[in-house]
């Protein structure tokens, strides 16, 4: 399938005049662009029941959490959903997924913990994966005071944060954590490793390029971890049974595409329930785009509904 | 203060880089021929920027 029209539309105004991309800023400059850009693309006026700011322990301090009640949650106790933003572990924030967020939420019938875990350059990883790890545990330990149904128990996240889901369901399972019901990956680096036929066909004009993932591992990645750690690419994890069902998200015109399918192979091999889905005509991130993006918008509530089926 | 309606498209487009500017704090006056990387416009700010340019 050609690319959505609008996506094409999208993908030549990036291009205007020749900009400079990610990759050829600093992060702070990243950060700042895509907060402006998200003010624009993400989708607007999700109105949900009640946001609520707050903190809680972290391995190396408060990280801050946002929870969403949705409109119209499932019955008492309402499920949980831990969801993890992406940016390549060096921008975005909780601000930039706030629509993404909201809307599922409302379809899910979850409420909604968006986790802000410490980012790069400033903490190298693998802190955002510790943190993410103690939001999951404090989530669970905390079910009955926050009216959360400890045992459906969700992770989810895109991207980068996509890494971080399926890593936390990882190491729950090694240090025999909390018991999780589901992960939710959208568009997951799985391998950051990987040299995919995805990854050099779209390495260059479709968003996120390959010059951008490779400036964001220099921020992230201190030189001492192996870009083959698990916690980085866990696609590699030698035995993936036993981790929770998994429904994962890809798009055609990613470079991330063949190993988020990779990642759903595997796990079906290993026994896990995957529902597996490659969004046709899509690029990366365009679940965060559904304020310029039609397609995105009935995706982005098809993932919501999946969730809450999955949760029922 | 002109209305943008009322503007001929160039000052349209000067008024909206400028007013995109100016929320990042950068005030400084826009001319045709300037080259807006200078002014530490990226790829993603085309975006948002032609956005405004089509719905002016």
């Amino acid at each position: 399938m050609p690319l959505d029209p609008s996506v094409q539309r999208f993908l030549r105004m990036l291009a205007v005049g020749g900009f400079p991309t990610a990759s050829e800023q600093d992060p702070g400059a990243v950060r700042a662009a895509f907060r402006r850009l998200a003010e624009t693309v993400d989708v607007k006026d999700v109105s949900v029941e009640r946001v609520e700011e707050q903190e809680i322990p972290g391995p190396a301090g408060p990280v801050p959490i946002r929870v969403y009640t949705p409109i119209t949650p499932h019955r008492d106790p309402t499920p949980a959903l831990l969801y993890f933003h992406g940016g390549a572990w060096v921008f975005c924030d909780l601000d930039t997924h706030d629509g993404l967020c909201r809307t599922l939420a409302n379809e899910s019938g979850c409420r909604l913990v968006s986790v802000a875990y410490r980012q790069a350059p400033e903490h190298k990883l693998p802190a955002a994966m510790e943190d993410s790890y103690a939001a999951a545990e404090w989530v669970a330990k905390h079910a009955r005071a926050l009216d959360l149904d400890a045992h459906r128990l969700a992770v989810a996240g895109d991207s980068a944060g996509g890494t971080l889901a399926a890593v936390v369901c990882q190491l729950a399972k090694r240090r025999n954590g909390p018991k999780l019901a589901l992960q939710v990956l959208l568009c997951p680096k799985t391998d950051v490793s990987a040299d995919t036929a995805s990854r050099r066909a779209f390495a260059s004009g479709y968003f996120f390029d390959r010059a951008t993932l490779a400036w964001a591992l220099k921020h992230a990645c201190p030189s001492e971890l192996d870009l083959t750690d698990t916690r980085l690419s866990p696609l590699l994890a030698e035995d993936l049974s036993g981790l929770p069902p998994a429904q994962i998200h890809t798009a055609e015109f990613d470079p991330l595409r063949d190993e988020g399918e990779a990642y759903a192979s595997r796990l079906a091999a290993a026994g896990v329930s995957v529902r597996y889905t490659c969004h046709p005509g899509m690029i990366h991130h365009f679940y965060g785009m559904a304020g310029i993006i039609p397609y995105a918008q009935q995706a982005l509530k098809d993932v919501g509904r999946a969730i809450r089926q999955a949760l029922a | 203060m002109s209305n943008v309606s009322e503007l001929a498209p160039r000052d349209i487009i000067l008024k909206i880089v400028a007013d995109f500017l100016a929320r990042q704090s950068v005030t400084r006056t826009i001319r045709p021929d300037d080259n807006l990387r200078d002014a530490g416009l990226t790829s993603m700010d085309m975006v948002n920027i032609v956005l405004q340019v089509e719905s002016a």
